[in-house]
């Protein structure tokens, strides 16, 4: 559920230290909060991702943001999630391990282990500031991101610039990150616990444009380096009859162009078209389409359904099976994301307005939404995700 | 790309932006939702980049 106002940015947390420093700033902010102004608010999610395989996630989202006077403002945004994963379906580093889709997610401590059901807790924090005066024709803003598992530990600044012209009929985003990972295994049968590093830097640009008074469009593009260690330490591939570590290349460089579409209908609806062509150095190259309709049914309930579709090309160096222990070209990968394949989503988001004569209920927002989402390799999984807005 | 192009020079005025600033034509409406997207199509797609995919995390997820 969501509680507030939004403005978008990731937040990350150090166990549960982070997740009470969270919790003591959110509620600091929430006490020093002055009477209601129209920028304020705080959301809070939940979110549930269940697959065909096993795999849940339970996520608890909070975002607030803070008006600090003048054209600065403060957003914090919290996350934790708790991914639960099955017992292996064979011995730890076994073949039947090697295909499954919970190796690439849990360490193994011993086979009897592997036979229980692993737990994982993610927290993330995210703090920003932004810089927007009231002609609203510039705008700076700069974030700190960290996410902590218990064997990784990510972290990322970024800062951005927007400006508008035309009165705001034509806006420019241009958006830098840098982002420095640290992997650190978790005790994990026949697994190397030598902690890694991982440096990310990203370089987005965004045109968003006025094609008339009921359309709006976007272009965008994005290019992504990766450097340092990108294998799963837990996961084995099965290579020359063996199962050996995995070894993915330690630089990677991306690239995405992206554009959308929004039109509004006559009918009080909007439909939405979004494409994506993304392409990389390791050989997959992708397309995605999404299309979305909203309805309003009512004075202000909407309804809105969703269809993805992405389809990608397998990486360079992924095979099913690796005849020889070298791999290709040295590398091995038992990642079904590397792997061509495609996939559909399909989904259904319905937002009431709760309206009532109370005055700290007033612009109370609920939102129930469910996703199917299924891919060529009889993968599936089920989406449900409830949040409330409120502003105050 | 090319119609956003050519409308580049297009003047749409603040009050004619009535349906553009509605809840249901606001393209940052969805963000929130599309970061905790991410969190699990990370996982599942190896084609990040753009508002329409995945990205960022941890290898090892």
């Amino acid at each position: 559920m969501q509680l507030g106002k939004r403005r978008r940015c990731p937040a990350a947390g150090r166990g549960a230290v982070l997740s009470a420093a969270l919790g003591a700033a959110l509620a600091a902010a929430l006490a020093a909060a002055p009477p209601a102004r129209a920028d304020q608010q705080v959301d809070a999610t939940y979110h549930y991702f269940g697959d065909s395989v096993g795999n849940s996630i339970d996520s608890w989202v909070a975002d607030f943001r803070q008006s600090l006077g003048g054209p600065w403002s403060l957003a914090l945004r919290g996350m934790l999630d708790r991914v639960h994963l099955p017992p292996l379906p064979g011995l730890p580093g076994s073949q039947e391990n090697v295909d499954a889709i919970t190796t690439a997610s849990r360490p193994v401590e011993s086979a009897v282990l592997s036979k229980e059901s692993y737990t994982k807790q993610r927290e993330e924090l995210t703090g920003s500031l932004h810089w927007q005066p009231h002609d609203r024709r510039v705008r700076l803003s700069g974030s700190y991101y960290v996410s902590h598992e218990s064997d990784f530990l990510g972290q990322q600044v970024s800062a951005t610039l927007g400006r508008d012209w035309n009165g705001g009929a034509s806006a420019l985003a241009l958006r830098g990150a840098f982002g420095f990972d640290r992997i650190h295994p978790d005790e994990h049968t026949g697994g190397d616990p030598t902690a890694r590093h991982r440096a990310t830097l990203d370089v987005t640009g965004t045109w968003v444009q006025s094609l008339s008074p009921r359309a709006q469009g976007q272009i965008g593009v994005e290019f992504t380096t990766v450097n340092g260690y990108q294998s799963n330490p837990y996961r084995k591939v099965y290579a020359g009859g063996q199962p050996l570590p995995e070894t993915h290349p330690e630089s990677r460089v991306r690239g995405a162009l992206f554009g959308q579409v929004d039109r509004w209908l006559t009918t009080r609806a909007s439909v939405s078209f979004g494409a994506r062509y993304y392409a990389d150095d390791w050989g997959i190259q992708a397309g995605t389409f999404d299309a979305i309709f909203n309805q309003y049914l009512g004075d202000h309930l909407i309804v809105r359904y969703r269809y993805r579709y992405h389809v990608q090309s397998a990486a360079s160096f992924y095979r099913d099976l690796y005849a020889s222990a070298a791999g290709i070209d040295g590398y091995r990968t038992a990642d079904y994301k590397l792997q061509d394949f495609d996939s559909n989503l399909f989904g259904i988001k319905v937002s009431v307005p709760i309206e009532s004569r109370r005055a700290w209920l007033d612009g109370l927002l609920v939102d129930f939404k469910y996703e199917r989402y299924f891919d060529s390799h009889s993968f599936a999984a089920n989406v449900l995700e409830t949040g409330m807005s409120w502003p105050f | 790309m090319l119609l956003l192009a050519s409308a580049g020079c297009a003047t749409v005025h603040p009050w004619q932006r009535e349906h553009l600033a509605d809840r249901i034509m606001d393209p940052q409406a969805v963000a929130r939702e599309r970061a905790a997207e991410r969190h699990w199509m990370e996982t599942r797609e190896g084609a990040i980049g753009g508002p329409l995919g995945g990205g960022g995390g941890c290898a090892c997820n």
